[in-house]
Order: structure tokens, then C-alpha cells, then sequence
């Protein structure tokens, strides 16, 4: 019997998450402005510098922020095992911060200088991430599921940001690395299917017995899902590596569709076994209630299947719109809903934690649930739901009206999301 | 065992577990080294004996000899008699919420512990992050994370 509980000193300070975590509704509610100032014109092709701009506001400014935040905090909660070197947290969020800010802001504005301070920031920002999360996992006494499940995750955010880097030398004016579909194909499936997907499932596993007490999906069925959405992430990979060494004739490249081919098993298992998975575990809840977050967790992975649908439909239909739907559906519509979910439960937990537990039993302290009312998060829910139905409306007719109101309802639902946080952080005892 | 997380209060556990699976197939042939085992049921804890069987014919022979017992379910073929002697606190059980409740209601509970007197509870799941704050409250407490991985923790305000 082990003897080596969590000490005080090991679990992160609040300001470390709560930095992630407030500055992920700013990159959206830029996200949103831009809509409401570009129109049509940012959902008009995938290739448009703005549309770049926008994709990498969402999935690092947004998804990837507060992915990041909630490692620090869940190695240590459901791991075991506190992230080392907490200090340079603050250093990797501010890099983060700066990184991101140049990279949407060099390539939607063709500002090569801004491209490559993103460059220089943003690899020393992942560095400084990635190293102390791998130690903590390396070091987690326990090897189930969620922890095999985050050093997967950590290892395809790796790989996503190597791809990266080395695709925005292109953006910076030097030579792309090699045919750009391809590599941009590769990079979408390590990061959307690898780290998001990756993270959501394995976190997954955790956080819906945990918070919802559902029932525990079965082992050899979470064995399957992580052996498939890994595999599928990694295997394109393997493709771009196989293509850029020359491994097959000329005439046969670039492989593109054997990249896609090759993604197929992690489409498959991070958008429909997955979902089907969780459905299944919530559908037997210990407890039947249903707050603001799990109805977000809920729609999150409704639209999980969608954005399946529409990645294949992207890749077979002629069109740009099918790619700029999928976009769409993945970043905003099923992780972006998830993520979001998880902040409006996350956030008043710390708080109580830090704030209010120290003083139970000598003074009155409200309960967790009372410093986010769910009615406030259910006004998010809908303003979030409402964004994503206008924002697919606007890709899939190309009205200018619908992509600004989309812009506006993002811009609203981010604001608010923001609004809610701040005030739960306000709260003390 | 899942995995498990403890912490010495004292000299003697509060906690204790003896794990009479693997070499007991009936209640027969368990009701020997259980009785043995009685000796090691904490005054103000619990003594957790784990089977491959349903042991609930083992508890009239334990409340004979003064000893409160229960019977729970801890995962595929994991039973688990809980004795506990006849001053030991009743059973928070905590199972049936959602985090973090389990941890304020053990909070709250604790809180308002008279000096001497100690609590168990059952949840959910380990919560680790209670145990950093009975620490600082200068509280002691033990904690174990049963086969299912639902957690089971006592704990006491010293004198």
C-alpha cells in the first residue's frame, strides 16, 4: 500500500489553469469579430489566408488553450501525478499567447516577420509544455486508460506542431516543405484526430463517471477506441513520411489518398465509436440530473458524427464548402461544445477548491454549483448551439448575412462564456 | 486491489485490509481466518475483508462477537464484508453524488468533528483532491481506493 497522497505543494496554483482558461473566450470572441468583419469572404475556400487565420484562432487560441490549461490541472487530479517545474507554466502561456497571436495574425495578414516570432514562440512554448506533462505522465503510478490516453495525445500535439512549424516557413516566405495537400491533410488529422480527439476521449474516460456517474465504458471497448484513433492519427504520418523520402513513383504522387485512407480508422473511432461509447456510458447515470455541462458534453458529441459525415463528404464532394463545413463542425461545433462544457464545470470547482474549502466549518461558503448558476450556462449553451447551426447555414448556402450573425453569435457566446468565468473568479469567501 | 492511497494517522490503521480471495472458495473454509482476522478491527475504523464470494452468511457469526458488518459489492466477483466494532462511526456513503460533492460533504463533516471523534465515508471515486485539504486542516486520515475504484476514507481531529 502506497503512502504518497497528493500534497498541497503538488496540485497547481489557480492562476496557472485560470490563465489558459481566460484566455481561451478572447480568441473566440476574436474569432467572432473577424466573421462579423470578413463575411462570406472568410468561408469562401480553405486555402483564403483569413479562413487560416481563423482555423488556427480556433484550434490553438481556443481548444488547444484550454486543452493545455487542463493538463497541468488533471495530471495531478486524475493522474497521481502533479506536472513538474509549475513555474514555467506562466512562461509557456505567455509564449502560447504571443505564438498564436502572430501565427493567425502573420498568416491571415501575409506578415512573414509575425509568421516566424509565431515560429520561434510557439516551438519554445510547446517545449516548455511538453516536456514537464511527459515527465508527470512518465511518473504517474497508475497506467490506465486516460494517462496511455494523454501521452498518445501528447505525442500527436508533437507531431502536429513539428508539421506546423515546418509548414509555416512556407507562410513565411520560404519553401513549403512538399505538396502542400498532402502536408496539410497530415497536419489536420495528427491535430484534430490525434490531440483533440485524443485528449476529449481520453479525458472522457474520467470525466463522465466522475462528474455525471456514468457508467464505466469497458475496458476492451476503450482498448479499440485508443488503439484506432492513435493508429489513424499516426498512420498518416507514416504516408507524408513514405511520400517525402521517395518510397513510391513519382507517378503515384502525391498520396493524398492513401493519407486519407490511412486517417480512416481514427475518423471512424473519434467521431462515431467514441460517441457511441459515451452515449452509452451516460445513458446508464447513477444519478439522472442533467446540468448546463452535460447537456453540452451531449451535443458536443451529436455533432460528433456530423463532423465525420462531413470530413468524408469533404474529401469525396467537389466543392470547398464540404471542407469549410468540416472545419467548422470540428473546431466549433463538437470539440469547441465539449471544451466549453468543461470550462463552466471545471472553473467553479477550482475556485471553490482553492477559495472556499480552506474555510468550510468557519465561516458560510456557498456550494460549487451556486458560483455558476446552470441557468447562466444553459443561456451559453444555447447561444453556443445557436452559432454553430448559423455558422453551417453560412458555409453551406454562402450568405454574407449568415456568416456575420454566425460571427456575432460566437462573438456573444464567447463573451458570455467569458462574463460567467470572471464572474465565478470574482467570488470569494 | 485497483491501487491505493494511505496515509499513517497513528501507529495502528484505521483502514485495515485483509484479502481472504485468493485463498478462500467458501464461506466454510473463510470463517477461520476471518475470525482471526478480528483482531485487527480498528476501535474506530474498519476492518475490510475481501472474498471471491458472497460472505453475508458471515455476519450473524460476527455479530455474535459483537462486531457490526456489512456486505458491498466491489466489482465482477469482488465482495467486501466491512466489520467495524460496535463504537465505530456510521458509513458516510457519498456514492451516489457527483464530483465534487463527495468532497464537500466530507469537508463539511469534518469540520464538525468533536476532538477524538472520526468519520468514514464512501465515494464515488479516491477523491484525491480532499486529502491535501484535510491536511492542512491538521486532520487525520486514511484513504483507500477499493477494487471498483470507488475510495473509502476515515478520518479524525486529533485530541
Amino acid at each position: 500500500m502506497r503512502t504518497d497522497g497528493l500534497r498541497l505543494q503538488d496540485a497547481p496554483p489557480l492562476a496557472i489553469p485560470l490563465s489558459f482558461f481566460l484566455t481561451a473566450p478572447l480568441a473566440a470572441m476574436i474569432a467572432g469579430a473577424v466573421l462579423v468583419a470578413s463575411g462570406a469572404a472568410a468561408v469562401t475556400t480553405t486555402w483564403a489566408p483569413v479562413t487560416l487565420g481563423l482555423t488556427h484562432l480556433g484550434t490553438l487560441g481556443f481548444l488547444s488553450m484550454v486543452m493545455m490549461g487542463a493538463l497541468y490541472q488533471m495530471l495531478a487530479v486524475v493522474a497521481g501525478s502533479p506536472v513538474p517545474w509549475q513555474r514555467s507554466a506562466h512562461a509557456v502561456h505567455a509564449l502560447f499567447v504571443t505564438g498564436a497571436a502572430a501565427l493567425t495574425w502573420g498568416i491571415s495578414q501575409g506578415v512573414t516577420q509575425a509568421v516566424f516570432v509565431a515560429i520561434a514562440t510557439l516551438g519554445l512554448a510547446f517545449l516548455l509544455f511538453v516536456l514537464p506533462v511527459a515527465t508527470a505522465l512518465l511518473r504517474a503510478p497508475a497506467r490506465d486508460d486516460t494517462v496511455i490516453g494523454m501521452g498518445a495525445a501528447l505525442l500527436c500535439l508533437l507531431l502536429t506542431v513539428a508539421a506546423g512549424t515546418w509548414m509555416a516557413h512556407g507562410h513565411g516566405g520560404m519553401h513549403f516543405p512538399g505538396p502542400r495537400d498532402l502536408w496539410i491533410r497530415v497536419h489536420l488529422c495528427v491535430a484534430l484526430l490525434g490531440w483533440v480527439g485524443g485528449l476529449i476521449i481520453a479525458v472522457s474516460w474520467q470525466v463522465l463517471p466522475m462528474f455525471y456517474l456514468a457508467r464505466e465504458v469497458p475496458r476492451p471497448a476503450k482498448r479499440i477506441v485508443q488503439l484506432l484513433t492513435t493508429g489513424g492519427a499516426l498512420l498518416p504520418v507514416v504516408v507524408l513520411g513514405v511520400d517525402a523520402f521517395g518510397l513510391v513513383d513519382d507517378a503515384q504522387r502525391p498520396l493524398v489518398g492513401a493519407a486519407a485512407v490511412a486517417a480512416l480508422p481514427a475518423v471512424l473511432s473519434v467521431w462515431f465509436l467514441h460517441p457511441a461509447a459515451s452515449a452509452w456510458s451516460l445513458r446508464g447515470r447513477r444519478r439522472k440530473r442533467s446540468d448546463a455541462s452535460l447537456w453540452f458534453w451531449r451535443t458536443g458529441l451529436l455533432m460528433a458524427p456530423l463532423t465525420g459525415v462531413a470530413a468524408v463528404a469533404a474529401y469525396l464532394l467537389p466543392g470547398e464548402r464540404w471542407g469549410l463545413l468540416f472545419g467548422w463542425l470540428a473546431i466549433w461545433g463538437w470539440a469547441g461544445t465539449i471544451v466549453h462544457g468543461m470550462l463552466t464545470r471545471i472553473v467553479p470547482f477550482l475556485v471553490w477548491l482553492h477559495r472556499f474549502a480552506p474555510v468550510v466549518g468557519e465561516v458560510p461558503v456557498p456550494s460549487v454549483r451556486a458560483l455558476l448558476p446552470d441557468g447562466r450556462a444553459r443561456v451559453g449553451l444555447v447561444l453556443h448551439a445557436g452559432s454553430v447551426l448559423l455558422g453551417a447555414g453560412g458555409i453551406l448556402s454562402g450568405s454574407d448575412l449568415l456568416v456575420r450573425a454566425a460571427g456575432l453569435a460566437l462573438l456573444a457566446t464567447a463573451g458570455w462564456l467569458l462574463g460567467l468565468l470572471l464572474g465565478v473568479i470574482r467570488r470569494r469567501p | 486491489m485497483a491501487g491505493s492511497i494511505s496515509r499513517r494517522a497513528r501507529d495502528r490503521r484505521a483502514i485495515a485490509v485483509v484479502d481472504l480471495a485468493a485463498g478462500c472458495d467458501s464461506p466454510s473454509g473463510a470463517r477461520e481466518p476471518l475470525l482471526e482476522a478480528l483482531g485487527d478491527v480498528p476501535p474506530d475504523g474498519v476492518l475490510e475483508v475481501r472474498f471471491g464470494f458472497d460472505p453475508s452468511v458471515l455476519i450473524a457469526t460476527l455479530a455474535e462477537r459483537g462486531f457490526r458488518a456489512e456486505v458491498g459489492v466491489r466489482g465482477e466477483a469482488h465482495w467486501v464484508l466491512s466489520v467495524r466494532a460496535r463504537g465505530a462511526p456510521e458509513f458516510l456513503d457519498l456514492r451516489g453524488l457527483e464530483a465534487p460533492e463527495p468532497l464537500e460533504r466530507i469537508l463539511e463533516a469534518s469540520a464538525a468533528l468533536a476532538p477524538g471523534a472520526a468519520l468514514l465515508a464512501r465515494t464515488p471515486r479516491l477523491p484525491r483532491m480532499l486529502l491535501p485539504q484535510l491536511e492542512r486542516r491538521a486532520l487525520a486520515w486514511e484513504a483507500i481506493e477499493e477494487p471498483d475504484g470507488s475510495g473509502l476514507i476515515w478520518v479524525q481531529r486529533p485530541h
